[in-house]
């Protein structure tokens, strides 16, 4: 028997379809002959091709991790890839918080624009108990009125 | 101190940057590739279960129709015996497809327009801004018109936040070709050599079964035409899961290049040679897909 190890990919694939080639062939002939075979000839070739059909699986599992081994880095590029991105998926999670603080000072911009000095102070206050303050969106800004929320 | 003029001049700025970056946001060709890969993925498993049915199938019609004994149990446990290295080695190739789903998967999830939007996130924050009153009395604190100002600008925001780590994801995983390219002549490589070879294999066979069948016509004449039917429906099967390999060889050299030209073209979403790559891929995932049905 060859040492699959010395097969090269494709290689081993031709080897496995050469196996299964004969074994079909056999398998033909018992079928063909099956009345002047005694039982004996039956076995003995039935026995031959479960052989063959046994190399058929060894030669075609050694080409398959061949292939596996052929693509490795490449996996392995693939899924530092990936992991990476899912990464960054996590850091846009992260940028919830900012855009809190971001959106609550568009919240206070617009109340600025209302002119009303009390209203600005209860948006910001307002906005700072929605959001449970994760961060204080304008410090500057002393939160004093209560509201009637 | 800043003048209510300074926060109207700034929000005018922000808005136009927001409408301007939310303009070039068009995602549409990620997701449609990222999908139609997916789709392909899924369509691969088949073949890995295929081939290690192929082989136990192969042995077991061959036993239990030529075979000089009969132990329908003693067969069924050889056959699997016989096809495990093939089911082993199966792993490595189904790890690379699961892979190439879990890439296609994270390139959708970048993609998804629903991802940046937070939307209800920004839904509380217009509610608890809405019920918002001047102080000591019942009038809204803030007027329902810019209630509205606030929804729309707090969503422009987050996406301004977003899309720029969106796309840089998007452009290091697409940066990636090499090894999709990899992965997809594995791919290849598996179907056509492998896969291919577990229906080939058995179609080598039927002659003989058949043959073995009429022979076994003048003794057992019903049975062995009930068998030959069954046998002959099963080769059609077959014929067809074969011929999918061919589609399934077409569909993957269609990933690999919508994903070049996806590469190239990111930032042009609306180019038409990108959209009729994209759609050519399409329509050959949707041909393999087709096949498989009729092969199983």
């Amino acid at each position: 028997m060859p040492k699959t190890t010395e097969l090269g990919l494709e290689a081993s694939f031709e080897v496995a379809d050469a196996f299964a080639q004969a074994s079909a062939a056999i398998l033909d002939f018992r079928v063909e002959n099956n009345s002047s075979l005694d039982p004996n000839e039956r076995s003995a070739l039935e026995k031959a091709e479960d052989q063959l059909d046994h190399f058929v699986v060894i030669f075609r599992a050694h080409g398959i991790e061949l292939i596996g081994a052929k693509a490795a880095q490449a996996a392995e590029d693939l899924k530092a890839a990936v992991e990476d991105a899912k990464a960054k998926l996590k850091k846009i999670a992260k940028i919830k918080k900012a855009i809190a603080i971001a959106t609550s000072l568009v919240a206070l911009a617009v109340a600025l624009l209302s002119k009303d000095v009390k209203a600005v102070i209860a948006a910001v206050e307002a906005v700072n108990k929605a959001k449970k303050g994760p961060q204080k969106p304008a410090e500057e800004m002393p939160a004093e009125a209560p509201l009637d929320a | 101190m800043k003048t209510s003029r300074d926060y109207r001049q700034q929000l005018g700025t922000l808005v136009t940057l927001c409408v301007a970056l939310t303009g070039c946001a068009n995602l549409g060709p990620v997701r449609t590739y990222a999908d139609e890969t997916k789709k392909l993925t899924a369509a691969f498993d088949p073949m890995l279960a295929g081939s290690t049915a192929g082989c136990i199938e192969k042995y077991k019609r061959k036993k239990f129709i030529t075979g000089s004994t009969f132990s329908p149990a003693d067969i069924e446990t050889q056959a699997k015996a016989l096809c495990a290295p093939i089911e082993e080695s199966n792993k490595t190739i189904a790890d690379l497809n699961s892979l190439l789903e879990q890439y296609a998967d994270t390139l959708a999830a970048l993609a998804n327009e629903k991802l940046p939007t937070y939307k209800s996130e920004f839904d509380g924050l217009a509610t608890a801004v809405g019920k918002l009153k001047k102080p000591n009395t019942s009038e809204a604190l803030v007027p329902a018109p810019r209630l509205t100002a606030i929804a729309s600008l707090a969503s422009f925001l987050s996406n301004l936040a977003t899309q720029a780590v969106q796309r840089n994801a998007i452009r290091d995983l697409l940066n990636q070709h090499e090894a999709v390219i990899a992965i997809a002549d594995s791919l290849k490589l598996y179907a056509t050599l492998n896969y291919r070879a577990w229906q080939r294999d058995q179609l080598a066979e039927f002659p003989s079964i058949i043959k073995s069948l009429e022979g076994a016509a003048t003794s057992e004449r019903l049975a062995a035409r009930y068998i030959l039917t069954l046998q002959l429906e099963e080769q059609r099967y077959i014929q067809a899961r074969e011929k999918a390999v061919d589609a399934f060889v077409t569909s993957l050299d269609k990933m690999v290049s919508s994903h070049a030209e996806l590469r190239a073209k990111l930032d042009s979403p609306d180019d038409k040679m990108l959209l009729k790559q994209l759609s050519g891929f399409a329509d050959e995932v949707a041909a393999l897909r087709k096949q498989l049905r009729d092969a199983f």
